[in-house]
């Protein structure tokens, strides 16, 4: 016998679990001979179907034997009223399990019936937790919006802003503590390891990461002259994942240089575990960004994604009076680029949930009511048999 | 003190059995041993449990093993009749065997109740 012939080990736990105290090691120690001798006449698959048969076949007798009434000791004083009254509930529990396990049938429908309904509204409620009810991952998350751009004649409805209305709005704007541009990519590579490796990049303005309350757990943060004019950025935050994962939890690792792209840059600081930002994946890199100091002529041509965090005190609705109010001096003018455009405020949460919220809500009524249904179905169950007794 | 004296079937199995089984019976011969001559289907838990509410009548009664003298060898918790279970099993049988005499077995019908 070779040591992989034990039995498996879920069935071995659980069979130990429902033995009483004093038979537990017995029990399991019996069974696994069984096993051991089956295992020579039988393939290690038959052995383990005929062990968890057992387990299933023993649980019920075993834990039948486990509710048996014990007679309690009489009180030597008047005083434990507690436990007088904790064994009386024991006593109905056990008789209530016992008439249980004598009806199997019944049992089964009835647990099947909970469990379906039960099951089903956890699921749901898990998945709404989690994409309606928990929070952003950013201090005062319920304050970051996304601006969107609008045009009413195309009836289109994008996130990406025309970079000299980009500009324009952070100079006019007074509804926001800080606004910045951002952008995301997968297509970029480190190219300073050994193999190169693609890696998350995020480009970030300051204003962005301040705005998403961002702070390095290692190193600084990025500063606006991070990010020249002219030429590419040579400093760079890395994300704790990367750090952990190429580079071992380093940790002098701030200082060092790595190479995105074709230019090598300084890192400069390590993001907080867990940091991302639109979607699931962590951001690997962060790598610091400029938009112009004053708005090009061709206000097209180039496009940024706005995060903005509305001011202490203001309301969305505000920020998007404010914007509003902007929208319309563009409009006036720069007549042939911004003509039936407008801005809109939009919370992030309401960004990143997109259209599922009122499917989610109405799956979630939906499982209320098979739940509903299922106690409905057990009370009648239980409504059948009592009648059925009385008979 | 036990509340009735009656033998259930499964019981009764169980008691022929470590009778049978003189000093060697444990969870697994006695499962086995029931197994091969009844043909049902015995689960451990079952012996078990039946053992322990025979032990509660004070019809059996347990003692540990010292280790089998060979690798991996373990300890077992035996069981023996005690001699209120000898009785009872002899009570038992004795009335089994008298209500059997004159009784032309009829072949087995469908209905199990």
């Amino acid at each position: 016998m070779t040591a992989s012939s034990s039995p498996p080990r879920v069935a071995r736990t659980l069979i130990a679990m429902v033995a009483e105290r004093d038979d537990r090691q017995w029990v399991v120690a019996d069974l696994d001979e069984m096993y051991a001798a089956k295992r020579e006449r039988a393939i290690a698959f038959d052995a383990d179907i005929w062990y968890w048969r057992q387990v299933v076949r023993s649980a019920p007798p075993l834990l039948a034997r486990r509710m048996r009434p014990r007679r309690v000791p009489p009180s030597p004083s008047a005083e434990p009223k507690m436990t007088e009254k904790l064994s009386t509930a024991l006593y109905y529990l056990r008789h209530a399990f016992r008439r249980l396990m004598r009806e199997p049938a019944f049992t089964a429908a009835a647990v099947l019936t909970l469990a379906l309904g039960i099951g089903g509204s956890v699921a749901v409620f898990a998945l709404v937790e989690a994409v309606l009810l928990r929070p952003l991952p950013y201090p005062d998350a319920e304050r970051l919006v996304i601006l969107q751009h609008h045009n009413a004649r195309a009836g289109i409805t994008k996130e990406f802003i025309p970079i000299g209305d980009a500009v324009d709005i952070f100079a006019r704007q007074s509804a926001f503590d800080v606004a910045g541009v951002y952008g995301m990519t997968g297509q970029l590579s480190v190219t300073s390891a050994p193999e190169p490796y693609t890696v998350f990049t995020m480009f970030a303005t300051p204003g962005a990461l301040s705005a998403l309350g961002f702070r390095p757990m290692l190193g600084r943060n990025l500063q606006r002259d991070d990010a020249p004019q002219r030429g590419p950025a040579l400093s760079v935050i890395i994300g704790y994942e990367l750090w952990q994962e190429r580079f071992a939890g380093d940790p002098r690792i701030v200082g060092k240089s790595l190479t995105l792209g074709e230019t090598p840059r300084t890192i400069v600081g390590v993001a907080p575990r867990g940091f991302r930002f639109r979607v699931s994946q962590p951001v690997d890199l962060i790598v610091p960004n400029a938009i112009p100091l004053q708005a090009p002529a061709e206000r097209a041509s180039g496009w940024a994604h706005i995060v903005a965090r509305v001011k202490a005190g203001r309301t969305i609705a505000d920020a998007q009076s404010d914007l509003t109010k902007i929208s319309r001096q563009l409009e006036a003018e720069f007549p042939r680029s911004n003509a039936s455009t407008s801005y809109l405020v939009t919370p992030l949460r309401d960004i990143l949930v997109g259209n599922t919220k009122k499917p989610l809500i109405l799956l979630l009524a939906a499982v209320a009511v098979v739940l509903l249904v299922a106690c409905v179905n057990v009370a009648n169950l239980l409504l059948a048999r009592s009648l059925s007794r009385r008979r | 003190m036990p509340k009735s004296d009656h033998l259930s079937d499964f019981e009764l199995y169980v008691m022929l059995a470590v009778a049978a089984l003189e000093g060697d019976a444990y969870g697994v011969t006695i499962a086995t041993r029931i197994e091969d001559r009844t043909g049902r289907d015995v689960s451990i838990g079952a012996v078990y449990a039946t053992l322990g509410r025979l032990a509660d009548k004070d019809y059996v009664a347990f003692s540990i093993s010292d280790p089998e003298p060979i690798r991996g060898g373990r300890a077992r918790k035996l069981v023996a009749l005690t001699p209120a279970g000898a009785r009872a099993l002899r009570q038992t049988t004795e009335s089994l065997a008298r209500m059997l005499e004159g009784v032309a077995l009829l072949p087995a019908t469908g209905s199990r109740r």
